[in-house]
């Protein structure tokens, strides 16, 4: 019997697996461990909003109304962030809007993500036919305008949280299907997926251990863009009134309700607008951080 | 006009990584002599491609190259400015590339390729370099050279893209020519026509020639001398006879006896092997690079081996270069 | 007498190509009416170039292409899509590439025992064992079974996919390039033990590659593909010494064997270059071959048998 030719240390460096490599390069990014911590503590002010929330979001209280927050003229230490035009504490609706926002985020990545991913991924391993129904699928639904979808959605079902997350659940799969279609044609082609081809595996198995993995990492990435995407539009559409429905504290309506006193109490519109700023960027930032900290060198 | 074209002392090259210092290339010496070929032999990781990269110039960024002396022609060029250094390159010194697809821009036919790099270097204007240009097409063999011409490089096979490639290193007449693995990734009876081709050159016109390859056979057949690398330092120099009819270095011999050659190894036996693998070059070494892998190691080998010369362009980077590694006792030089 | 484990009868391998933009598709026949048979035990080496379709060859016998025509027998017997399972467990890959041929995300004991789970060989409990059993098999430290491939060097990459290709105990194994991408020192040591398995296990294989020199070392007979036809079959002792083939002579003399002085040859194969998508008339080796007549490009040649194997060129049937 051949005897081991080679001792197991092997030449490079590196001795740890390819999850644990990726961590180390993760913890260096700044702009990932920023966008993080950001959006962990948004995150955790969503979940506990209904017990951190200093009032309730829905109570109004008509001789309290336009109150300024803690750094303008007429304040309150009971309203740090002020009241509404209906006297509602801003704090409190802050802290629930942004619970509908993330809400909304997930559930639409999840919902499109599942949709685009299997049109993906079976675009780019079966090729062929499904590669045409696909991509003419990808090319019809990006000639469709989502604002107007969502316009006649609406006028038929009505507006409210549940229809605005079936809209964009079902319109924004476009971007995770291309990226997974290319992904999963650059696995396909190396031949670890013919090693198990030639294997007898069956096709759900390969896809399953063999092609996804390979692909998390963009997946990954797409995800959290479509997350920013999806809070974005769904902030648009309840602007436009075509989302959810007062009193619900989307941010998007609050900024929308401001519109009427915006001359005279601007932190109605900014307070909203900032915390959208700051959700969307965070879960860019790490996104974006993502994308470097799994780029090629990564997958070993 | 010295009779030593190329003369590289003292080569180092190191690169900075997150864990520490690569030293890719840790202090080799050549000399090229006018018409000569000269082949730097190793395996992948022992800092060849690193090497014909610095002479040339063209290492990435955050490499740092250092030389006792780095001369072309008797003058030094390891401080020339890049704008001087670009002047000779494609001028007097040419390079070819393994991957004659990326090598080759694709959005330029082949005639305008061909045509810059002469108009880069010369103001005779663009009938001249297309004259030139035709010319050595048919002189490489390229057969239906004015159609070639205006032909992109998808166009062409692999073995014609590389003889488009040492077209172009030839248009402005160069002195020397560093092809780093020009034929690896070329079918084996397109290798054995390029190699034939640039021997044919060679001859004719009085070209030097540094080859760096992994491939055995081709050194044999193409060097007048040889320069074997391993771990970022030459290991053993000596003309292709000498090398292979008496390779002293413990390395070199295990290499050979690696290969199977048909007439020469016995087909169905077990072929030599080299256990172990390259140490990593990442800090200093202070020890024969080679010595977790010899059969020959002992305690000597625990120190910075230099080069012993063994005789005339001989030299081999071993503590048991003249001794016979039997008796120990000095022998007679080769 | 013969005991052909694998026999391609008049296999052929189209593809539809597009020639560009605008110039529609085309057809480009990979593989031309092949019959080659491999025998219990032997090793056949299937030697060629690029665009001469020994690749789609080796995926055609994997079950990864079916053939646009012509059988493929194992044991004598055509092996249709139904039987790709039986068919996996006695024909296994070992690829060119160390890096592209094991899954990155997984570790060694998971690729060697995901045949054993797809195939539910053995109680799930002994799998780990047999795993084990064979990582010593190839020389592998048992430790390795937890590493991820990306930390390991090509060789001992290799050594895992010779190792996934073993854990089932095939008869026969397609072993396309299997050190091309390796270096000198690491592939004298996948050599050995390609040698040595096939004398333990008694394997069947069937070696793809454009290497003389490796070919000429472990195969006992050499078959030589041009265009998607085999234009020569010949034990390997008798190829090298007296081949028949011009193409295959060729070949030979561009060998370029560790011993200086001798230069290296004009192949006599002059300027052509080999188009499978535009292939000539007649012999598709005719407008390279320096001893080409008329009737060359006008007919294709039969097939001469020879005493040390077959041989198709008209040089055979002229001088009869």
């Amino acid at each position: 019997m051949t005897t081991m030719a080679e001792p197991p240390a092997p030449a490079k460096q590196r001795s740890t697996s390819p999850r644990a490599r990726t961590l180390r390069r993760a913890i260096r990014h700044g702009g990932l461990i920023f966008g993080g911590a950001v959006l962990a503590v948004i995150v955790f002010v969503a979940i506990f909003a209904p017990w951190i929330s200093p009032h309730d979001p829905y109570a109004q209280n008509l001789p309290n109304r336009l109150i300024d927050p803690f750094w303008g003229a007429k304040t309150d230490p009971a309203h740090l962030l002020g009241t509404d035009q209906l006297g509602r504490d801003y704090l409190s609706r802050i802290f629930h809007g942004a619970r509908i926002s993330l809400l909304i985020g997930f559930t639409t990545m999840i919902v499109s993500g599942l949709i685009g991913t299997a049109m993906g991924v079976a675009a780019g391993y079966f090729g062929g036919r499904v590669d045409d129904i696909v991509n003419f699928a990808i090319v019809t639904r990006l000639s469709m305008p989502v604002i107007l979808v969502a316009l006649a959605v609406v006028a038929v079902a009505g507006s409210s949280l549940t229809v605005v997350m079936a809209v964009l659940g079902c319109l924004l799969w476009d971007r995770f299907a291309v990226v997974m279609r290319a992904a999963t044609r650059q696995v396909r082609d190396l031949e670890y997926v013919a090693a198990a081809q030639a294997l007898g595996m069956s096709t759900w198995r390969i896809v399953a251990s063999e092609i996804l993995p390979n692909v998390g990492g963009a997946l990954i990435v797409v995800a959290t863009l479509e997350m920013a995407h999806a809070i974005l539009l769904e902030a648009a559409l309840s602007f436009l009134g075509l989302g959810v429905q007062p009193p619900t504290p989307s941010l998007g309506l609050m900024v929308s309700e401001g519109r009427q006193v915006m001359f005279f109490k601007p932190w109605l519109i900014t307070i909203p607008g900032a915390a959208l700023f700051l959700l969307v960027l965070s879960i860019n930032l790490l996104g974006d951080g993502l994308r470097d900290v799994t780029s090629p060198e990564g997958r070993g | 006009m010295t009779d030593t074209l190329l003369k590289v002392e003292d080569l180092r090259v190191s690169i900075p990584l997150d864990n520490g210092t690569l030293n890719a290339v840790r202090g080799i010496s050549f000399d090229v002599r006018r018409g000569e070929t000269l082949c730097i032999v190793g395996e992948s990781g022992c800092g060849k491609s690193l090497t014909s990269l610095a002479v040339m110039g063209l290492l990435p960024k955050r490499a740092k190259r250092t030389a006792t002396t780095l001369a072309f022609d008797g003058d030094e060029i390891g401080n020339l400015p890049e704008r001087r250094m670009a002047r000779l390159r494609g001028d007097r010194m040419a390079m070819i590339f393994q991957e004659p697809m990326t090598s080759l821009n694709p959005a330029y036919t082949i005639g305008d390729q061909l045509e810059e790099m002469f108009l880069a270097h010369r103001s005779d204007g663009r009938r001249a370099a297309r004259a030139r240009a035709l010319d050595l097409l048919q002189k490489v063999g390229i057969t239906g050279a004015e159609r070639r011409m205006g032909q992109y490089p998808h166009q062409l096979s692999g073995g014609l893209r590389q003889r488009v490639m040492i077209a172009m290193a030839l248009m402005c007449g160069p002195d020397l020519i560093i092809a780093d693995e020009p034929t690896t990734a070329l079918d084996v009876t397109i290798q054995a026509q390029i190699l034939h081709l640039l021997i044919e050159l060679k001859r004719e016109i009085g070209l030097s020639l540094v080859l760096i390859t992994h491939d055995l056979g081709v050194v044999a057949r193409v060097a007048d001398r040889v320069a074997v690398m391993y771990a970022g330092e030459i290991v053993e120099t000596g003309t292709a006879q000498e090398i292979f009819a008496n390779p002293q270095h413990p390395y070199t011999r295990g290499l050979l006896d690696c290969v199977p050659a048909p007439g020469m190894t016995k087909p169905g036996e077990p072929l030599g092997t080299i256990p172990g693998v390259v140490p990593s070059l990442i800090g200093e070494l202070t020890e024969c690079a080679f010595r977790e892998r010899c059969p020959l190691a002992h305690d000597a080998c625990r120190r910075p081996i230099p080069l012993y010369p063994v005789g005339p362009g001989r030299e081999v980077r071993c503590v048991l270069a003249d001794r016979d590694e039997r008796t120990g006792e000095r022998r007679a030089t080769a | 007498m013969s005991n052909p484990v694998l026999e391609l009868r008049d296999v052929s391998r189209t593809f539809r190509v597009s020639r560009g933009l605008m110039r529609g598709k085309t057809d480009l026949k990979a593989v031309d009416g092949v019959n080659l048979t491999l025998q219990r035990g032997e090793a056949l080496g299937l030697v060629g170039e690029s665009g001469c379709g020994k690749t789609t060859l080796s995926r055609m016998l994997l079950g990864l292409l079916a053939p646009s025509s012509g059988e493929v027998l194992v044991d004598g017997k055509p092996l249709d899509a139904k039987d790709r399972r039986e068919r996996a467990r006695r024909i296994q890959p070992v690829f060119q590439d160390p890096y592209s041929s094991l899954n990155p995300r997984k570790t060694v004991q998971q690729i060697v025992a995901t045949p054993l789970d797809v195939h539910n060989v053995g109680a799930p409990g002994d799998r780990a064992k047999t795993v084990l059993d064979t990582l010593d098999m190839v020389g592998l430290p048992r430790r390795v079974a937890d590493s991820y491939p990306g930390q390991m060097s090509g060789g001992q990459r290799q050594r895992v996919a010779i190792a996934r290709a073993l854990v089932m105990r095939p008869e026969i194994l397609i072993c396309d390039e299997p050190t091309s991408a390796l270096d000198v020192s690491v592939q004298s040591q996948i050599l050995n033990l390609l040698l040595e398995l096939q004398k333990e296990l008694g394997l069947t294989y069937l070696l793809i590659s454009h290497n003389l020199a490796v070919v000429e070392h472990i195969a006992n007979r050499v078959a030589v593909m041009y265009l998607g036809r085999i234009v020569e079959v010949s034990r390997t002792a008798d190829l090298f010494r007296d081949a028949r083939h011009p193409y295959t002579k060729a070949l030979l003399s561009s060998v370029l064997t560790p011993e200086p002085g001798l230069g290296v040859p004009d192949t006599g194969l002059g300027g052509a270059w080999p188009n499978p998508m535009d292939p000539p008339t007649g012999c598709a080796f005719h407008p390279r071959c320096p001893r080409a007549m008329d009737v060359c490009s006008r007919v294709r040649p039969a097939t001469t048998p020879t005493p040390a194997g077959r041989v198709e060129c008209h040089l055979e049937t002229e001088t009869v």
